[in-house]
This record gives C-alpha cells, sequence and structure tokens, in this order.
C-alpha cells in the first residue's frame, strides 16, 4: 500500500480542527468563572512544553508513527503493553467524543430520538472519511476549516449588540487556585489530546518542522477558542456559563439581529459536526493503527468498521446521563495525565537515551 | 454473489463464441485460385444481400483475371468504376505471375490508399467498412482499396453546446471527418492520433490524439493500459467507454468530459488532456477530466472575462443550491422552525396548515414530479420543450397549490431547485442523486442529517479520482494561480501556466510583461 | 426497535464490508474482524434491551477519587 503523505498546510487544519473538536460548542468553562478566559490563556502556555516534546519525538524518528516508535524503543513485550494503553486511550477518548456529540443533537434538536441512530449516523460518515484515508482527511479539512471559522466571525459580529462588556469583571475575583485549577482542566481538554497527532506522524514530510506546526495551531486555536470564550462571557455573564452544559449554544440562542437573524443556534450545530468529524476520525483512526500494530495487521484501515463500532458500544456504555458526562471531566483531568503526560515522557527520555548512545558509538 | 458466478459463464459462453468465430476467420488463409477465394467470402457473407461481386478481364490480356468484392451503397461507385474496373480493364501493363499483386497496386489501379492483406479477417472487416478488395487469380493475396463513400451528416453547429461567440462547427459520426476538424486547427505535427479497435464484436475504429510535448506521458500509458482491458463485444458510444475506464465504479459524478466541438477539444488538448474519438458518434472524450471542467463551458473564452467570471461563480452557486435547497428547507420547516423569521415563519405555517402531507413527503413528491416534466420536456422535438416543461410544472404547481395540495412555498423550493440545476448540464446526474441523499437525511436527522450529508458529499468529490489523477485539489494555497480558471477566468494575458498534470508549464513566455 | 436497528446494522456490515474481501484478507485479519465485531454487537445489543453493562466510567472515578481529591 502506497504511503500516504500530507502536506503541513493540511496537518495544520487537521490539528485545529481538532482542537476546536468539541470545545467549540461545549464552551471552555471552568470553576474560574469571569477569568476562564485566564484559564485558557495559562493552558495554552502549560501546553507548549509538551508539544515540543511531542514535536521532538517526531522530529527524531521522522516518518514513522507513535506504535512504530514505542516498538521500535521498548521491544516487543513492553512496547505492546504501552501501545495497549495507547489504544484504550484513543478508542475511549473515540467513544467519549461521540457521546458528547450525540448528547447535544438529542438535547439540542431531537429530544426524542434515542442516541443510538445518532451515533450510527455519525460514526458510517466517519469511517467513510477514514477509509478515504488521511490525504482526503487533509483536503477536507483545509475546506471545513474555513466554514466553521466563518461562523465563528458570524456569530461573534452578530451577538456584537448584546454584549456587555463588563462581564468579565471583577479582574481574578479567583484566587490563583482555581485559576489554575481550570487551566489544568483545559489543558487537558482539549489541547493534550493532540498527542493522538504522534499516531498519526507517519503522514507528515521529513522536511515539514513538526515543531513550528503544532506551535502555529495552538496559536491559531488558542486565539479562536479565545474569542468563543469571550464572546460567552460577554453574553451572558460567568454564572451562566458556568451552569450551561453547551456554553456556545446557549450564548448564540441570545443573538437578534435585526429581528430577522434570531435564534440561529441550529446553525452553530454544524460547527460541532465538522470538528466533530475530525476529531472522532482522528481518534478511531489512532485506534485502529494501535490495534492493527497489535495483531501484526499491517493495513489498518481493514480494521477501520469493527473499531468504529467498538467505538459506538463503549460510546453506549460509558455514561449514564447527560450530567454523568459533563461530571466526569473533573475526573479526566486526572485520568488522561498517564497517557498525555507519562507515556510521551517517557518515549521521549528513551528516544534521547538512545540517540545519545548512538551519537556516542 | 451467485449471480455473479451466474453472470460470468454466460459472459464466458458468448466471449467463446465470438473468439471462435474470429479465430476461424483468423486461421483461414487465402487460396491462390481466384475461385476457392470468392466461394469462402460468398460463404462467409452469405445472406449478406449487399454484397456484390464483379469480375473483370484485362482486355489485352485475358489470362488476367480479377474479381472485385464491396457492399454496395457504401462503396463511392464513381471511384469504383473509374479508378478500379476502367484501368484493369484497359491497362497493357504485363503482369507476370511472380507478383502480380505488387503491379497491380503499384502500376495499374489508380487510387491512393492501398493494402495488402491477406488475413481473412481483416478482409472481412474492410469489405464490411466501405473498402473494396480486389482478388487476384494465381495470388495468395488481395488489395484493399479505400473506396469509402459512405453519406454522413454535414457539419453543423451542435445542439447541445451551443455558442454565443465562437466557432459552429460541431462533430459528426464520421471518424475521419472529426479528425480533419482538429488536425486542421493544430499546424504542428506535434498532434499524434493513434488509432484502435475497440469492440469484439463491432470491432468499432477509435483515435486517442494527444499534443506530444505537454500531455504526460504515465497517463497516456495508463489510459493505453485500461482501454487494452476494455472486453465487451460493442461499443457504440463513447459512454461505453467512460463506463469502461472508470476510476470508482459507483460515483455519479462525470471522470472524463465529453464534448461535441472541435475546439473544445483542442483547448484541452493543449493542456496536456488526451481526447478519444469514436467512429459513429459524435461525441468526444477527454482525459483526465478536473472537477471543475464540470462548471466551465467553452463560451467562457470567448466572452469577455469579467462576464464569464460572473458566469463561472453563477454556476457555481447553482450547484450548491440545487443540492442543498430542498434539504435545507424540510431541515428548517421540519425540525428547526425557530430559525426562521418570524414573519416568514409565520406565512410558511398558514399555507402548511391546510396541505396533508408532512413536509418531507411534500418535498420529495414536488421534486421527482418537476423532474419528471423536465425529463418530457427534454423528449420534445423542439428546442422550447425544456422551457414548456418548466413553466408547465410551476403551472400544475400552482394549480396543486390552489387545490390545498401542497403547499405555495414548497412550489417555489421545487421551481428554484430546477432551475438552479439547469445551470450545470453537465452534472444533472449526480445532482439528482445527492438532491435525494441530502433530502432523506434531512427527513430522518433534521439539520444534522444534512450537515452530515454535505460533509459526506464532501468526502466523495475529493475522493474522486480520474485516471489515478485526484479531481478536487485543494492544496490550500490561495494563489491566484490556482483560481485562475476555476471560479473565475482571468484574461488570457494572465493564464501563464498550465494545468499541474501537465508536463510542459508553460504556455506563455512573461505574457503580463507585453500589456500593462 | 433498537434492537433491529442494531442487527440490521450489523448484517449490513458483514455484507458490505466482510463478505467482498474474502479474497484480499488474510485468515488473522478475519478473525480479529470477527472478534472485535461479536464484542461490540454483544454490547449493543444488551444496550439496547436496556441491560446494563458496566462502563469504565465507575473504575476510573474510584480509583481517581482515593488519588486525588478532584475539585468541583
Amino acid at each position: 500500500m502506497q504511503k500516504e503523505m500530507i502536506s503541513a498546510r493540511q496537518m495544520f487544519c487537521i490539528i485545529i480542527m481538532f482542537i476546536f473538536g468539541s470545545s467549540v460548542i461545549m464552551g471552555v468553562s471552568s470553576g474560574a468563572a469571569q477569568d476562564s478566559w485566564m484559564s485558557l490563556l495559562l493552558a495554552a502556555v502549560f501546553t507548549v512544553p509538551m508539544l515540543l516534546i511531542y514535536a521532538r519525538i517526531i522530529k527524531l524518528f521522522p516518518e514513522k508513527n507513535l506504535f512504530e516508535i514505542i516498538e521500535m524503543l521498548f521491544g516487543k513485550i513492553a512496547g505492546n503493553i504501552i501501545i495497549i494503553l495507547m489504544v484504550w486511550y484513543s478508542l475511549h477518548l473515540c467513544a467519549l467524543v461521540l457521546r458528547n456529540f450525540s448528547e447535544y443533537i438529542q438535547i439540542v434538536s431531537m429530544p426524542e430520538t434515542p442516541q443510538l441512530p445518532i451515533m450510527i449516523a455519525m460514526i458510517l460518515v466517519v469511517v467513510y472519511m477514514a477509509k478515504s484515508g488521511i490525504e482526503t482527511m487533509g483536503k477536507w479539512s483545509i475546506a471545513m476549516l474555513s466554514a466553521v471559522f466563518l461562523v465563528v466571525i458570524i456569530t461573534i459580529l452578530f451577538s456584537l449588540n448584546k454584549m456587555d462588556f463588563t462581564n468579565i469583571l471583577p479582574f481574578m475575583e479567583n484566587d490563583f487556585k482555581s485559576i489554575a485549577a481550570g487551566a489544568f482542566r483545559l489543558y487537558a481538554f482539549p489541547f493534550a489530546e493532540t498527542v493522538l497527532f504522534l499516531c498519526l506522524a507517519d503522514a507528515m514530510k521529513k522536511k515539514d518542522s513538526p515543531r513550528k506546526l503544532y506551535l502555529y495551531a495552538l496559536l491559531f486555536s488558542t486565539v479562536v477558542l479565545l474569542l468563543v470564550i469571550l464572546r460567552n462571557l460577554f453574553m451572558m455573564g460567568p454564572g451562566m456559563v458556568g451552569a450551561s452544559y453547551f456554553a456556545s449554544y446557549v450564548a448564540v440562542k441570545l443573538i437578534d439581529v435585526a429581528d430577522f437573524f434570531a435564534r440561529i443556534e441550529g446553525f452553530i450545530s454544524m460547527n460541532f459536526i465538522l470538528a466533530g468529524i475530525i476529531k472522532i476520525t482522528v481518534c478511531l483512526m489512532a485506534a485502529a493503527k494501535g490495534t492493527a500494530r497489535l495483531f501484526g495487521i499491517n493495513n489498518y484501515r481493514k480494521l477501520l468498521l469493527p473499531v468504529s463500532l467498538l467505538a459506538v458500544a463503549l460510546s453506549a456504555i460509558v455514561y449514564k446521563n447527560v450530567m454523568e458526562m459533563i461530571d466526569f471531566l473533573r475526573f479526566y483531568t486526572y485520568y488522561a495525565v498517564p497517557f498525555q503526560v507519562i507515556i510521551p515522557l517517557t518515549v521521549w527520555i528513551a528516544a534521547e537515551i538512545r540517540m545519545h548512545k548512538r551519537k556516542l558509538a | 454473489m451467485l449471480r455473479r458466478l451466474f453472470l460470468r459463464d454466460k459472459q464466458k459462453i458468448v466471449n467463446d463464441k465470438v473468439e471462435d468465430l474470429n479465430e476461424e476467420l483468423e486461421n483461414r488463409d487465402l487460396f491462390s485460385s481466384l475461385d476457392k477465394n470468392i466461394e469462402t467470402i460468398s460463404k462467409l457473407f452469405q445472406d449478406v444481400d449487399i454484397l456484390r461481386l464483379k469480375y473483370i478481364t484485362n482486355n489485352h490480356d485475358n489470362r488476367l483475371n480479377y474479381c472485385i468484392v464491396y457492399c454496395d451503397g457504401v462503396v463511392d461507385n464513381a471511384i469504383v468504376n473509374d479508378s478500379i474496373i476502367k484501368p484493369l480493364m484497359l491497362s497493357s501493363v504485363p503482369v507476370t505471375s511472380k507478383n502480380p499483386v505488387d503491379i497491380i497496386m503499384n502500376q495499374i489501379v489508380q487510387i491512393n490508399d492501398t493494402e495488402k492483406a491477406d488475413k481473412l479477417s481483416d478482409i472481412a472487416e474492410s469489405i464490411a467498412y466501405g473498402d473494396t478488395v480486389l482478388f487476384v487469380d494465381g495470388a495468395p493475396e488481395a488489395i484493399v482499396f479505400n473506396t469509402k463513400g459512405f453519406k454522413t451528416r454535414a457539419i453543423s453547429e451542435p445542439d447541445s453546446e451551443k455558442n454565443l461567440n465562437g466557432p459552429r462547427e460541431g462533430f459528426t459520426e464520421s471518424l475521419m471527418m472529426n479528425l480533419s476538424l482538429i488536425r486542421r486547427k493544430v499546424l504542428t505535427p506535434e498532434l499524434k492520433m493513434k488509432f484502435r479497435t475497440l469492440g469484439r464484436r463491432t470491432m468499432t475504429r477509435a483515435c486517442i490524439c494527444y499534443m506530444d510535448g505537454i500531455v504526460d506521458k504515465e497517463v497516456l500509458a495508463e489510459l493505453n493500459r485500461r482501454l487494452d482491458k476494455i472486453d465487451i463485444d460493442a461499443v457504440l458510444d463513447t459512454n461505453y467507454i467512460t463506463e469502461l475506464i472508470r476510476d470508482s465504479r459507483l460515483s455519479p459524478f462525470r471522470t472524463t468530459g465529453y464534448t461535441e466541438r472541435p475546439d473544445v477539444v483542442i483547448g484541452k488538448l493543449l493542456e496536456g488532456r488526451i481526447a478519444i474519438f469514436l467512429d459513429g458518434t459524435p461525441f468526444v472524450l477527454t482525459v483526465p477530466y478536473l472537477f471543475v471542467e464540470n462548471f466551465q463551458s467553452s463560451d467562457d473564452y470567448y466572452l469577455n472575462f469579467f462576464y464569464s467570471s460572473f458566469s463561472r461563480l453563477l454556476r457555481i452557486l447553482g450547484f450548491f443550491l440545487t443540492i442543498t435547497i430542498p434539504g435545507f428547507y424540510i431541515a428548517v420547516v421540519a425540525f428547526h422552525q425557530e430559525m426562521m423569521p418570524l414573519q416568514l415563519f409565520i406565512s410558511i405555517a398558514a399555507s402548511r396548515s391546510s396541505v396533508p402531507l408532512p413536509a418531507s413527503l411534500e418535498a420529495f413528491i414536488m421534486i421527482i414530479v418537476f423532474d419528471i416534466l423536465r425529463e418530457t420536456g427534454i423528449r420534445m422535438p423542439t428546442n422550447v420543450g425544456q422551457a414548456l416543461s418548466i413553466v408547465g410544472a410551476i403551472v400544475i404547481g400552482q394549480a396543486a397549490v390552489e387545490a390545498k395540495l401542497v403547499a405555495a412555498p414548497m412550489i417555489i423550493v421545487a421551481a428554484l431547485t430546477g432551475i438552479t440545476s439547469l445551470l450545470i448540464p453537465k452534472m444533472n446526474a449526480p445532482v439528482i442523486y445527492i438532491r435525494m441523499m441530502l433530502l432523506i437525511l434531512s427527513s430522518f436527522f433534521g439539520f444534522f442529517g444534512f450537515v452530515l450529508g454535505v460533509a459526506a458529499t464532501l468526502i466523495h468529490i475529493i475522493n474522486l479520482r480520474s485516471l489515478g489523477i485526484p479531481q478536487a485539489a485543494f492544496s490550500g494555497k490561495l494563489q491566484l494561480q490556482e483560481i485562475k480558471d476555476t471560479a473565475i477566468r482571468a484574461p488570457w494575458w494572465r493564464m501563464i501556466l498550465r494545468p499541474s498534470f501537465a508536463k510542459d508549464k508553460v504556455r506563455m513566455n512573461g505574457g503580463e510583461n507585453d500589456h500593462d | 426497535m433498537l434492537t433491529t436497528i442494531v442487527i440490521l446494522l450489523y448484517i449490513c456490515v458483514v455484507l458490505f464490508d466482510f463478505l467482498p474481501s474474502k479474497e484480499t484478507r488474510s485468515t488473522k485479519e478475519r478473525v480479529i474482524y470477527c472478534i472485535l465485531l461479536t464484542v461490540s454487537f454483544c454490547v449493543l445489543i444488551l444496550y439496547s434491551l436496556d441491560i446494563k453493562v458496566p462502563g469504565p466510567t465507575e473504575p476510573i472515578r474510584n480509583v481517581i477519587e482515593t488519588l486525588f481529591k478532584p475539585s468541583k
């Protein structure tokens, strides 16, 4: 099978859509209420060292994905254990996002439809995208990123007349501890989930610098997410933002321009759907690649359908209701640490040691 | 799967039969005796009553016996009489029995296009096509003369691609005439034309044309590979070829361009594409095909570029609208009523209150009715047929509204859909299916289904390939080069480079420096 | 209702994805495919019949709560 390669620009758009993923709708609220935007900025700063580590790993092993690197560094047995952990993480994340998504659709547009058909419809499109390969995903993200970005800008422009700029005052009312806690939560969801791109790194060309890619993507998405959270705060005030499940949705509900563009919140489901497709596809591809590696199958595309159905099954059983889903976020922050921090750190240290040994030899 | 096995056996039987026939013809050699050869030919063409045999004996040498075989109606009788029969009868050139065929070919018969033939299959093919075959007593070879004189349609403007400015020539059903139309436009020997035959039973002539220095040889090799794989008993129209060399078998989108006009073909050849001509059809294929070609028309290059850019944008908009309008309408009216402005909502609700059907079913029925009326309009003999059918559809729609069967906004939606689909005639096939799919998804899942459908359609379009080359290349580079001939039509002094799949990228040398 | 959808879905998956590629897949791939398909099928059938299947959330919550004390 021909190796799939995508250009840096396409990867850039995929990473941004991935980071937007669920955050552009679920809002980026945290316990810090009106200082959430500071948590966001702090989270972005937190992420930079980890991103540098991810980029370094990609740089040290050009055109190889994470699973191949792990196997090379740790051998068969220990490597397989780590691969199983990463596969579990990507599968679980896939299920979580899928569940996020179907809860949102059910609550927002179709309260009487059971969630399973929604999940199935979504996963079928995701499987179609994943089967078409990562190049298609790259081109698609370029096309759709403009659409998503445009919708965000339009909603911000339309909501200008309803914004109350004093909503972010008083400044720094919350102590630094809660801002930091909020930042930690934002770091885990969504920024550090980009660890999954290490699993797709074999599509990046050798000459592209992963560091520049990651950092620019982080910058761009932070700016947009900042705009989103500021819009939410200005429109609704910190209380509402903290209390609603889907903050952006509630914010857009309030838009009313000349009595004509009112209640256009159905429209921003479009954002979530498009970004969600990319996020779920990336997680699915990572899980499928890992599974294929575990069992020694060299073409991961053949396993896409069963892995995707496994993700659907998992997302059906993972939460009982939407409140549990929102509540899980505070546990997710800690639960994701081994996968987002510890495993990449270990891989990086092992890689550096090996490079060092090789240089000495 | 069982069905496939079944058909495979049947196909094998047909193939075997045809192969036997062909083998029979191939293996039979010609005899030296005139009588035996004529007997073979008569038996082969038994029950073909237009076959004519004419025995000729030379005036000066009674031992020279010839027989010409031809099919009446396909040959030009004047040439047969004046250039073949007359010289053969009257010539006094001695014909030795050592090499009679060469002498006859080179010295006696006065025809410009002659060939020797000794295989029965070739001879049969030539007789059927309009050539005259001469059998000489005492020679195991026959001579084939080109005496084709069948009537073809005169060159006229093609009905399907009308032009406001620009040439009004169109291709006809004769391969040679079509080739002559483009041969005259490119006066360098770079324009190559390679013949081949397609179809086991029909042995239709096809011609592959390309510009030698511009075309990508890989693409040419791939095309030849695929044409070699075609194994069907008849190729009657270029559409057969299109479907047999497809990349993705189940996509409704086109993977080859087709046109009836020589200027369009030359334009595409000069961009590095390859043209496939087929005898018997005026439609010529061009490969590889890019997605933007769906929105291009040759008119664009002959008219002012401001106007053409606008028309092109209008076409792209038309494509988008015709696919999304019904789905979007249903999503809003049936699921997200709050998205409409209040006044609009009230008027739509008022008109829908007396209608018996649910919105999605209504939309479905209206679109199908509209398509039925449009389809009948195409089959009507006059040009006004299409316009007439649309007007008819709207009138019927109005009557339905007054009978309170259908809501008025639905008529507008269906009419808009139909009218915007006329902007892009090349895409009427995919548009129907995608529109239906989006409509069904919207009916089940509302706006969510609609967006999923649009996303899936985009994935499909990105996946399309024509002869291995991706049809839609979103490289993300917002360079002017990428949109010069796609979304807009840049003026000619700006179009310096060719599309990326051509080998010789430079079309013009620094054209922009010559004007300011 | 949901059960029918699940069964239909799996039949479609087997028909359109599993059977056509009989020639191109090795035995190992088909076995893995079947195993994964069966696992997800069982879980989804149980879910559609409203039988509670234990999810991974409970154990994770317990572990995280004992180790750290996550704030609200």
